[in-house]
């Protein structure tokens, strides 16, 4: 940040990452070097003022305050949650399985033929005759179940 | 766990069953940290105060939501930085730093001093607000690497390079300025 070529070394210096006989080096590079000296005041003077705590004022009461206007739990609005989802739930039945293949010209969907153990039927046979890759499926959908019972990821869906 | 984790832990149990004095407790313990993020951020203290004021109203709105009480300071730490997000996007405006506004956040009377945090302040100001909380965060007297990261949402390996390079761009914002914040 200055002319001196050595003054790179005063980041590596404050942050203790120069062995030291470095920093001895450095040390006495410093004392005789003003640029240098410059360098690390500046340093140090931007460090003391990031490190300022700053007074904050008194906000216990007024907190306390608005907790008793509006309740101190959200959580208890989270009741409705479930009508959210089952309302969502129901926009995707109506949009994706009635609305939209009614304007794309689809064919009725009958529920009862998807299901039918004509077709389920190779579906199972599949299922038998690859008993590892039935197992390595359930473990991942247990393993994508685990993991949405982390409140983060959950959280993050939610939103 | 540390005993300062132990003792915030236990009084988050109780804030969360409505105990006022935990929560009051709480806010004295942590409302430092939180109007120093915020007024690095802002600047303006009236504003700082409304923020502050309104972290705490939504962490113990929220408070049910956490699941580790130990990770109480850096919980509250996101939620405020998320709010104050939200306030510059709903300000969007060019913030200025007047030398008013900077002599309230001051501690020191001096006039000295006073200049000396304007000039840091001013190019805290320039820094893009990710870089800001950063350095505050990084640079915040006992918050650690895992409680930065926990907060900025970015892996703790990383924290120390991200606040270097924040740190470097500071120090380029204030090149030419070194007499006086040295005067």
């Amino acid at each position: 940040m200055n002319s001196c070529p050595e003054s790179e070394k005063i980041q590596a210096l404050r942050s203790g990452s120069l062995s030291a006989e470095e920093a001895r080096l450095m040390q006495s590079h410093i004392a005789t070097c003003p640029a240098c000296r410059q360098e690390l005041e500046v340093e140090t003077a931007i460090d003391r003022e990031l490190a300022l705590d700053i007074h904050a004022p008194k906000i216990e009461d007024s907190v306390l305050r608005g907790l008793k206007i509006l309740g101190l739990a959200e959580a208890e609005d989270r009741g409705h949650d479930f009508y959210k989802y089952l309302l969502y739930a129901v926009l995707i039945v109506v949009f994706g399985f009635l609305i939209m293949p009614y304007l794309l010209h689809l064919p009725p969907l009958r529920i009862g033929q998807l299901f039918s153990p004509d077709r389920l039927r190779p579906l199972f046979s599949v299922f038998r005759s690859n008993l590892p890759v039935t197992i390595g499926i359930g473990f991942a959908l247990l393993s994508v179940s685990l993991l949405f019972s982390f409140p983060q990821l959950r959280k993050v869906f939610e939103l | 766990m540390d005993s300062y984790s132990n003792d915030v832990a236990t009084l988050v149990t109780y804030a969360r069953d409505g105990d006022e004095q935990a929560i009051s407790r709480l806010i004295t313990i942590h409302k430092g940290l939180i109007y120093t993020i915020v007024i690095r951020m802002v600047t303006n203290s009236d504003t700082a105060r409304d923020l502050t004021h309104d972290i705490f109203i939504r962490a113990f709105r929220k408070i049910r939501d956490l699941r580790t009480p130990g990770l109480f300071r850096p919980w509250l730490c996101a939620i405020a930085r998320r709010i104050v997000l939200d306030h510059f996007r709903a300000e969007k405006r060019k913030r200025t730093v007047s030398l008013e506004e900077i002599g309230e956040i001051g501690v020191e009377p001096d006039h000295a001093a006073v200049r000396r945090r304007m000039i840091i302040q001013d190019a805290l100001a320039r820094l893009n607000p990710r870089d800001r909380l950063l350095l505050v965060l990084a640079y915040y007297q006992g918050f650690t690497y895992a409680e930065v990261a926990l907060t900025m949402k970015i892996p703790e390996s990383n924290v120390r390079i991200y606040a270097q390079r924040a740190r470097d761009r500071l120090r380029k914002l204030l090149k030419g300025r070194e007499h006086e914040l040295l005067s």
